[in-house]
């Protein structure tokens, strides 16, 4: 059933209402109807998914106990590893390599726990994107306006859970990556702390500020998947050593004794009037009254960018050498200009991400949570290129990320929450301290059961 | 280093006046540095986009940060 969530899912597949094999066969069925419109996936694995249902059902049969997300079909940004797939990161370059030879860690962790992948997700190109559209494959689609954007770069992942296609997604967050298709398409999204999941087989993009996450259209699934996911690996050099800290059995136990508050100043400026009536709604909802001020909040985007710019552009410089026509156009001028920057401007960003962590960790003494909006707008047009913030126009590409890009540098990990306003649905951020996703996740989970946050489906027919 | 630093403002504000004539030959040897063949009708883009990052970095120049501070490139969050 589109829309459905994987608890309602594993938990229908566990007490023997429907099998596997059929809820992955619905799955299938909603990417043939519901993809054509939405363009998110950009490969199916339909035998492989079937074969997995198959022993899911087998295995319930036999009498086993099925782990807690049995039979949820789920896809991944196409920058995961699939084995026999070829890794796109949404490139035409990319097609010459070879087929992956074995899944993403978080692919595994979460078959593990007996998810089914079905496919792979449209993005921009290389994640270097805030859109979600893609010149060789096609833009992905809001699922609540097909003319808008889903934003990117994980556009497909937003569109997929968005669309209701599958329950949960994985995408990928450098800048704002997860947070604003989260926003722009109206479901849940998590970044977790920098190094918390593994990003072994992956395409990377920008090491220093890489972050792996989930969608999902409840705080329950996205907590669900994000502790599945969790645990050390050795194979990512940034990848925490520290043991799995399950979010989950403390998501509703209240948040009264939590300290909130409210970025102001830079995390006001340029919104629109949608983004200020869903951040309003958000504050009186938690009865939010403090407000603070992140320190340097301009310098650290500023930082964030040349940092991305550089080494984006290294980790590319090869195929801009011998294959720089097959990117797309902006992204390559894009990559080329940050192949320039002088590496002393590089070392001065990462010693000023150095220095602004220090004095954000001084505001989380004093605060357990803050709230901030996700993107200054709602899904602009696709194709626009301009953003109005504040009556001045600016490029839109670089300035969607305006309030997700500071928080990512630091690694901070964050719920996106989506306001469902309408016509379209807007994300709310919520920051906790590092390794704290718990607070995040506990916070979405009291907005959400005063039905303040809800993913709407929209209607697609 | 103070007044290097100071000196240093001044070549970035340079671009921040749309003053492009530098970045041009800027461009051009980099990318001759670097070993990127750039089609000519992809420079003006490329300047554009390296005016913007020098606005950037100019902020980021502005602001003073102590002797000791360690960079972050492997990071603890």
């Amino acid at each position: 059933m589109q829309g459905e969530t994987a608890s309602a899912i594993a938990a229908d597949i566990a007490a023997g209402k429907r099998s596997a094999t059929a809820v992955i066969e619905a799955a299938l069925a909603r990417i043939a109807n519901l993809n054509p419109r939405v363009n998110s996936f950009t490969a199916v694995t339909s035998e492989r998914a079937i074969a997995k249902a198959h022993e899911i059902d087998a295995a319930r049969a036999q009498g086993k106990t099925l782990a807690a997300l049995a039979g949820v079909p789920f896809a991944v940004k196409d920058l995961y590893d699939i084995a026999g797939l070829t890794t796109l990161a949404g490139s035409k370059i990319n097609r010459e390599r070879p087929p992956a030879s074995r899944d993403a860690t978080l692919v595994e962790r979460l078959e593990a726990e007996g998810a089914i992948l079905v496919g792979a997700l449209n993005m921009g190109e290389y994640a270097y994107d805030f859109t979600g559209e893609n010149i060789h494959y096609g833009p992905s689609r809001n699922p609540h306006d097909l003319s808008r954007m889903t934003g990117g770069s994980s556009g497909g992942s937003g569109a997929a859970v968005g669309a209701g296609i599958v329950p949960i997604a994985l995408g990928s967050d450098t800048n704002g990556s997860i947070r604003v298709p989260a926003s722009f398409c109206g479901v849940f999204g998590l970044k977790p702390t920098y190094g918390r999941l593994p990003r072994t087989r992956t395409f990377p993009f920008v090491a220093s500020l890489d972050h792996l996450g989930p969608f999902a259209r409840n705080v329950r699934d996205l907590t669900l998947a994000y502790d599945a996911m969790q645990g050390p690996d050795d194979e990512d050099p940034v990848a925490t050593e520290r043991a799995i800290e399950p979010a989950l059995p403390a998501l509703d136990r209240g948040i009264e004794t939590l300290r909130i508050a409210k970025a102001g100043g830079y995390f006001r400026r340029g919104a629109s009037p949608e983004v200020l009536r869903a951040f309003d709604i958000v504050v009186k909802s938690l009865s939010i009254s403090r407000e603070i001020e992140l320190p340097e909040v301009q310098r650290a985007r500023a930082a964030a960018f040349i940092i991305t710019a550089s080494e984006g552009a290294a980790l590319h410089l090869d195929r801009l050498r011998s294959q720089a026509a097959g990117f797309d156009p902006a992204v390559r001028d894009r990559l080329i200009a940050g192949a320039m920057i002088p590496a002393a401007l590089v070392i001065k960003a990462q010693k000023f991400r150095r220095w602004y962590q220090a004095e954000v960790r001084k505001l989380f003494e004093s605060v357990d949570a803050i709230i901030a909006p996700a993107t200054p707008c709602t899904a602009p047009l696709i194709g626009e290129k301009i953003l109005n913030l504040d009556g001045v126009e600016v490029p839109l590409r670089a300035n969607i990320g305006i309030y997700t890009q500071p928080i990512s540098f630091i690694g901070l990990p964050v719920v996106a929450v989506p306001v469902p306003l309408t016509p379209l649905p807007v994300g709310i951020q919520i920051i906790a301290p590092a390794w704290r996703e718990d607070i995040a996740l506990s916070v979405a989970s009291d907005l959400e059961r005063r039905g303040v946050v809800a993913a709407h489906l929209p209607n697609l027919e | 280093l103070r007044a290097w630093n100071g000196s240093a403002k001044v070549e970035l504000g340079k671009n921040m006046q749309g003053n492009h004539s530098g970045l041009d030959s800027y461009v051009s040897f980099s990318a001759s540095a670097l070993g990127l063949a750039i089609e000519p009708e992809w420079k003006t883009a490329i300047i554009a986009n390296l005016d913007a990052i020098f606005k950037i970095a100019a902020l980021l120049d502005g602001f003073e940060l102590p002797d000791d501070i360690e960079p972050a490139p492997v990071f603890e969050a």
